[in-house]
C-alpha cells in the first residue's frame, strides 16, 4: 500500500534536486574556475548552467512523454531490452562510484575540521547507515527531508554570506571577458561537473506526481542552481581575488573561515557551516544511493527496492577507500567524471529521445499508410 | 490534547540528551587557548643542531585555584627550540598539564630574523593558512628584534600582549600608523606577488607599540617603513581615516583631521614613458588655531590657504615614499600591478613580465586635494 503511494509533489522534486545538485560542486568549483579562467568564472558557470538546462529540459521533456514508466521501462521502450539492461547496468556503476568518491570527500573533510582523531571509516560508515535508514523508506521521505531541509540550508546560509560580505572587495571581479574564447570553452566541462545529480531526473522521473509540469520544474531548478553558483563563485572571488583563491583546496570552507564579529562569540563559525554543509552532503549521498538501489530492483523486476539498500554498502564503503589519499580522490574523481558523466548525462538522453522521435516517425507512417 | 503537548516534550528531551555529547572528552578548564604564538631563530649555541631552526614561543592566560579559593589569573609564556610549529605544539604539550588549543589564536609575531629568512619565513606561512583550525583573521605583525621579547611583555592596560594586540588591530580607524592588517590580508597580498606590508612591532622595556611597516619582498623582509611612510601608502590604498597632521601656517601650526578620502590610480602611457598618477581627495576638520586669532577662519579664502598647504605636505610625502618603494626597495605594495590587471588587463598582458624593471621607473605623479569642511565651535 505504501510502495503504490510513492508520489512526490513538485516543489519536493526542485528541492531533492537542488540539493542534490549543490552538494556535488560547493567546495571546489570557485578554485577549478579561478584555476582555468582567472575572474571570468562567472561566464563559464552560465555556459554549463545553460548546456545543462537544455539537457534536463531534455530529460524532463521524456519523462512527460511517457508518464508513469520507470527507467527500465523507458529504456526498453525506447532502445530495446538488451541495450536496457546494459545503460541501466552502466548507471549503477556510474552512480557507485560517483557516490563513494563524493563519501571519502566528506569523510575527509570532516576528519580534518571536525573529528580530528575520529577514524575516517568510522566517519563515512555511520554516513552511509544514515543514507540507508532513508533509502529504505523511499522516495517519498527524501522528497520530505529535502523539503525540510532547504529552507533551514537558505535560513542559515543567509547570515553566514552576510557576515562575510564585510572582507569582500568587488574590484576583485575584475578584470572581465579577459579569457580567450577557446579557454573558456575547455573550462566548460568544470562547471558542467559541478551540476551532476541532474541525471537522476530519468529515474526519479516517474515519482512525480504531476509528470506534465516535470520541464518546467526542472528548468526552474537548473535556474536556482545556477543563480546559487554564480553568487557563490562573486563571493569567493571578492573575498579572496583570484591568487589566493587558487591556493585554498575548499574556498567555500575557508570563505567562513574569514568571518569575525566584534565580541568574539560569533568567531570560528566552522561548526554552523559544517551543519549545512553535512545536510547538504547527505542529500547529496542519498538520493544516488536511493537510484541505485531503485534501479537494481528495476533490472530484478522486483517492486520493493528495500532488500538492496544494505547490499550496497560494503561495495561502496571499500570503493571509498580505495584512493590513497585525498589527492588521489580528486583525481579519481575528475577522470571519472570526465568520460563516464559525458556518457550518461548527454549521450543517453539523447539517444532515448532518437529513439522516441524515430518511433513517432514510425508511427505516423504507421497511421498514413 | 495535553498527552500529545507531553510526549513531544518527551521526544525533545530524549533527542537532545541522546544526541549531545562530548566532543573530544576535554574539559574547558583542562584546555589551554593560546592567545599569542612567536617565531623566532634559536641562539647560535642552540642552532648548532640543524633541527633546532626555530625558537617557538606561544603565550596564553592561565587560570589557577579555584575548588573554593579565589581563581588566579595570570599570563604564561612558554618557549621552545625545534624544527618546526607542529613538533614544538608536540613538544610544549609535554610540558603542560593541560591540553593546548590554537583556535582561538589572536596574534601572530614573528622576529626579524625569521621574516629576513625566506624559507623560514615562507613556513611560518604556510603552517598557518594550511591549519584547519585557525582563523585567518589572527593579527600578524613582524616585530623589531625578537618576537620573544614582546611576547613577554605585559602591557599595564591589558595584561595579555596577544588580546592587547588583537584589539589594537581591531580599532583600525584609530590609527593609521601601521598597515594594520590580519594573517587572511597578507596572505592574499603575498599570494598574488610574494610582496606585502606587515605592521612593525616595537617592545620597549615596558610597552609595546604598533607603528611602521615591515616590507616583504619575494617572501622576504627586506626593510622598514617608518609611521609616516607606512602612512602614506595607506592613504595611497584608500584607507583615509583619522589621519592627524599639522600644517605650518606663519609662525603657527594648524593641527588637522582628515575624517574621510578617496584614493584613485590612473595609467597615462606616452611614446617615451609610463605613468602612474595618484589622485587623493581628502576631506577634514580643523582642531585648532589660537585664541582670538587674527585671522579670520571661517574666511574662504583662509581656509584655502590651509587646504593647499595640507595637500603638498600629503604630496611630498607621498612621493618620497613611492621613490624609496621604486629605487630602495623595488617592491609594488602600493598595488599597482593590481590596479593594471583589474583596470588596464591590455597593458598588463603586455609588461607583465617585466614587472620587476618596469616598477621602478614608472613616473608617479600625486594629485591632492583636501577640503576643509569644519573648524570646531569658535571663530
Amino acid at each position: 500500500m505504501y510502495q503504490n503511494n510513492e508520489k512526490v509533489s513538485t516543489s519536493q522534486m526542485v528541492s531533492i534536486f537542488i540539493l542534490t545538485i549543490v552538494g556535488t560542486g560547493i567546495l571546489t568549483l570557485p578554485r577549478s574556475l579561478a584555476e582555468a579562467v582567472g575572474t571570468d568564472g562567472w561566464i563559464v558557470i552560465l555556459l554549463g548552467g545553460v548546456i545543462t538546462t537544455a539537457l534536463v529540459y531534455l530529460m524532463s521533456y521524456i519523462v512527460k512523454k511517457l508518464p508513469g514508466m520507470n527507467f527500465m521501462e523507458i529504456l526498453t521502450e525506447t532502445v530495446t531490452k538488451p541495450v536496457a539492461y546494459v545503460l541501466a547496468g552502466v548507471f549503477i556503476l556510474y552512480s557507485l562510484v560517483l557516490n563513494s568518491l563524493l563519501l571519502r570527500i566528506f569523510g575527509e573533510v570532516i576528519k580534518m575540521f571536525l573529528l580530528l582523531r575520529t577514524p575516517i571509516e568510522v566517519i563515512m560508515f555511520s554516513m552511509l547507515l544514515t543514507c540507508i535508514y532513508l533509502v529504505r523508506r523511499g522516495i517519498e521521505t527524501l522528497g520530505r527531508l529535502a523539503e525540510l531541509l532547504l529552507p533551514i540550508i537558505i535560513l542559515l546560509n543567509i547570515p553566514l554570506f552576510l557576515l562575510t560580505i564585510q572582507g569582500t572587495n568587488l574590484s576583485n571581479l575584475l578584470p572581465l571577458f579577459q579569457t580567450p574564447v577557446l579557454d573558456l570553452i575547455k573550462a566548460v566541462p568544470i562547471s558542467f561537473f559541478s551540476f551532476l545529480g541532474f541525471e537522476l531526473i530519468l529515474i526519479f522521473g516517474v515519482f512525480y506526481n504531476k509528470p506534465e509540469l516535470a520541464p518546467k520544474s526542472g528548468v526552474y531548478t537548473m535556474i536556482m542552481v545556477t543563480l546559487f553558483y554564480l553568487f557563490l563563485n562573486s563571493m569567493v572571488l571578492a573575498s579572496f581575488g583570484t591568487y589566493q583563491t587558487r591556493h585554498l583546496i575548499w574556498p567555500t570552507l575557508s570563505l567562513f573561515k574569514t568571518i569575525e564579529f566584534p565580541g568574539l562569540f560569533i568567531e570560528n563559525v566552522e561548526s554552523v557551516v559544517m551543519v549545512v554543509w553535512v545536510s547538504i552532503v547527505f542529500m547529496s549521498i542519498a538520493p544516488f544511493y536511493l537510484s541505485k538501489a531503485l534501479l537494481l530492483a528495476q533490472i530484478s523486476g522486483l517492486r520493493n527496492h528495500n532488500m538492496f539498500a544494505l547490499p550496497l554498502l560494503p561495495i561502496m564503503y571499500f570503493i571509498s577507500l580505495y584512493p590513497d589519499s585525498m589527492a588521489a580522490t580528486y583525481e579519481y574523481l575528475d577522470i571519472f567524471t570526465k568520460y563516464a558523466s559525458t556518457f550518461i548525462a548527454i549521450v543517453v538522453p539523447i539517444l532515448i529521445l532518437m529513439a522516441l522521435l524515430i518511433r513517432k516517425g514510425f508511427g505516423k507512417e504507421g497511421k498514413n499508410a | 490534547m495535553h498527552k500529545k503537548l507531553l510526549s513531544k516534550l518527551i521526544i525533545i528531551f530524549i533527542c537532545s540528551s541522546i544526541l549531545t555529547s562530548c566532543w573530544d572528552q576535554v574539559e574547558i578548564d583542562d584546555r589551554l587557548f593560546i592567545t599569542n604564538m612567536g617565531f623566532d631563530k634559536p641562539t647560535e649555541e642552540e642552532a648548532q643542531d640543524p633541527l633546532n631552526r626555530y625558537k617557538i614561543t606561544v603565550g596564553f592566560r592561565n587560570q589557577s585555584g579555584g575548588m573554593g579559593t579565589d581563581p588566579e589569573v595570570g599570563n604564561v609564556t612558554l618557549s621552545t627550540v625545534t624544527t618546526d610549529m607542529y613538533t614544538a605544539e608536540r613538544l610544549l604539550a609535554t610540558r603542560t598539564n593541560k591540553s593546548l588549543f590554537f583556535g582561538h589564536l589572536k596574534v601572530m609575531l614573528i622576529g626579524e630574523e625569521v621574516a629576513r629568512d625566506e624559507l623560514l619565513f615562507r613556513e611560518v606561512l604556510d603552517a598557518v593558512e594550511r591549519n584547519p583550525i585557525m582563523s585567518r583573521k589572527v593579527s600578524i605583525g613582524i616585530v623589531e628584534g625578537p618576537a620573544s621579547d614582546a611576547l613577554e611583555l605585559e602591557p599595564k592596560l591589558e595584561g595579555n600582549v596577544g588580546m592587547f594586540l588583537a584589539d589594537i588591530f581591531r580599532r583600525k580607524d584609530r590609527t593609521q600608523k601601521a598597515p594594520l592588517i590580519d594573517l587572511g590580508e597578507a596572505l592574499i597580498t603575498l599570494h598574488e606577488n610574494g610582496s606585502a606590508l606587515i605592521p612593525r612591532i616595537i617592545p620597549s622595556s615596558e610597552e609595546i607599540k604598533v607603528a611602521g611597516a615591515a616590507v616583504i619582498k619575494d617572501y622576504k623582509m627586506v626593510g622598514w617603513l617608518s609611521a609616516t611612510e607606512s602612512n602614506d601608502i595607506t592613504i595611497a590604498n584608500g584607507q583615509i581615516q583619522f589621519i592627524t597632521f599639522a600644517v605650518p601656517h606663519m609662525d603657527q601650526v594648524v593641527p588637522l583631521t582628515i575624517t574621510d578620502g578617496e584614493s584613485s590610480y590612473e595609467y597615462v602611457e606616452t611614446e617615451n614613458e609610463r605613468k602612474m598618477i595618484i589622485n587623493i581627495e581628502m576631506e577634514g576638520d580643523v582642531e585648532m588655531f589660537y585664541l582670538n586669532a587674527k585671522e579670520d577662519i571661517l574666511d574662504p579664502t583662509f581656509l584655502t590657504v590651509i587646504q593647499d598647504h595640507a595637500s603638498k605636505i600629503i604630496k611630498e610625502s607621498m612621493e618620497g615614499t613611492v621613490k624609496k618603494l621604486q629605487s630602495e626597495f623595488n617592491v609594488d605594495v602600493l598595488g599597482f600591478d593590481r590596479y593594471l590587471e583589474k583596470y588596464k588587463p591590455r597593458v598588463w598582458r603586455e609588461i607583465k613580465g617585466d614587472w620587476n624593471e618596469i616598477f621602478p621607473t614608472l613616473t608617479v605623479e600625486v594629485n591632492v586635494e583636501t577640503k576643509l569642511r569644519r573648524v570646531g565651535l569658535s571663530k
